[in-house]
């Protein structure tokens, strides 16, 4: 229920030399997600910014008796737009799975690299 | 009426010519992204991100044959980035390039011009315009650019750019000299040969192709820095506000 799992990921050496600078989104670098993490999150959405210069998924995310509340960034709604999502693609209430780089400061937040429904379907997918 | 036909006819054969040319333009029409792997970070279910960040990030941040003496500022550019980065609401030039905006082109005779998702134009001059002279020519973050067609191929002629103030690409200096061939080299897909030459940044000319795709998407709708900005600096280091 309250699964927050995480594991290293395969990552070339030109991203450990430019993961600090290279803007992966945007509006601005991704020096403040860990890029050679990655978390999954299982939660209850309570809210979907469809917003420039980034959308994000705010996630209550079961932990023990408690409810983190998750922050996940994502791109502008056009270029999400352009991948296969909605702005009705998540709505408060969804249970889902995200899958995130996590900030390297420990607050709970991350880029967004993939979501799913509860049942595994994935969210956002071009058809 | 006789003003009419005065005007038709002062016209004519210059429109006739514009309409001909116009005609032999290639058409681009559609919306693109460049298609670099840098964009796998955006988001997509069912798209392998890992996988993906096994290619070459990021074209414009390939090797540089910097000189000796330029090497040093390069790095220091970089770790100022790394260690207090900042936010951009655009890209100077080349990075607009490869950014993740995407654009259209707008070909006519006189002018081809890149309308980027960020509200933002760039301008290429195809009408047999120079350059400014140097009193008349200051750097900027996109310069000036002047080009001209060789049959299916766009010839871009770029100068007068500010140097680059996020990593994206290569730290170069405002002597940078930048020539493009941006063509189609098969349906849906465009490139951009991308050649710099700088003396005070590069021992030897720099060639980079920059590979665009074309998206389903049949209109461009433009985004915003301000309008839900949620990545404040504090300490010099970005965050992400918390949600309500």
């Amino acid at each position: 229920m309250n699964k927050i799992s995480s594991a290293r990921s395969r990552t070339v050496l030109a991203m450990v030399l430019f993961a600090g600078s290279l803007p992966s989104l945007a509006h601005h670098s991704s020096a403040m997600f860990d890029m050679d993490k990655v978390v999954t999150l299982n939660g209850t959405v309570t809210e979907f910014q469809w917003t420039n210069p980034h959308c994000f998924i705010q996630l209550a995310v079961p932990r023990g008796a408690a409810i983190e509340q998750w922050s996940v960034e994502m791109g502008a709604p056009i270029q999400l737009f352009e991948r296969g999502w909605k702005r009705s693609s998540v709505k408060p209430g969804d249970r889902i799975s995200v899958v995130i780089h996590p900030m390297r400061d420990g607050s709970k937040g991350g880029a967004i690299v993939s979501a799913a429904t509860a049942d595994g379907t994935p969210i956002g997918k071009k058809t | 009426m006789m003003l009419l036909v005065l005007a038709s006819g002062g016209c004519g054969h210059e429109d006739s010519a514009r309409v001909r040319t116009f005609a032999q333009l290639p058409n681009w029409k559609g919306i693109w992204i460049a298609d670099d792997g840098y964009m796998s970070t955006l988001g997509l279910s069912g798209f392998s991100e890992q996988k993906n960040l096994n290619r070459s990030l990021v074209v414009l941040n390939g090797k540089a044959p910097f000189r000796p003496e330029w090497a040093p500022k390069v790095a220091a550019f970089r770790a100022a980035y790394a260690n207090a980065p900042g936010k951009e609401c655009g890209f100077y030039f080349p990075q607009v390039m490869e950014s993740p905006w995407m654009f259209q082109f707008l070909i006519t005779p006189e002018e081809t011009a890149l309308i980027f998702g960020g509200r933002e134009i760039r301008h290429i001059y195809t009408d047999g315009r120079k350059h400014l002279d140097e009193d008349s020519i200051w750097a900027t973050p996109w310069g000036d650019s002047i080009g001209h067609w060789e049959g299916g191929t766009l010839v871009v002629d770029t100068i007068a750019v500010q140097p680059a103030r996020m990593p994206l690409g290569p730290l170069l200096s405002e002597k940078a000299h930048f020539t493009e061939r941006i063509r189609m080299p098969a349906p849906g897909r465009i490139e951009d040969q991308l050649t710099i030459e700088d003396p005070v940044a590069l021992t030897k000319a720099w060639t980079v192709t920059v590979p665009y795709k074309l998206t389903a998407l049949d209109r461009l709708m433009h985004g915003d820095c301000q309008e839900n900005d949620r990545n404040p600096i504090i300490d010099g280091k970005l965050t992400i506000a918390p949600g309500h």
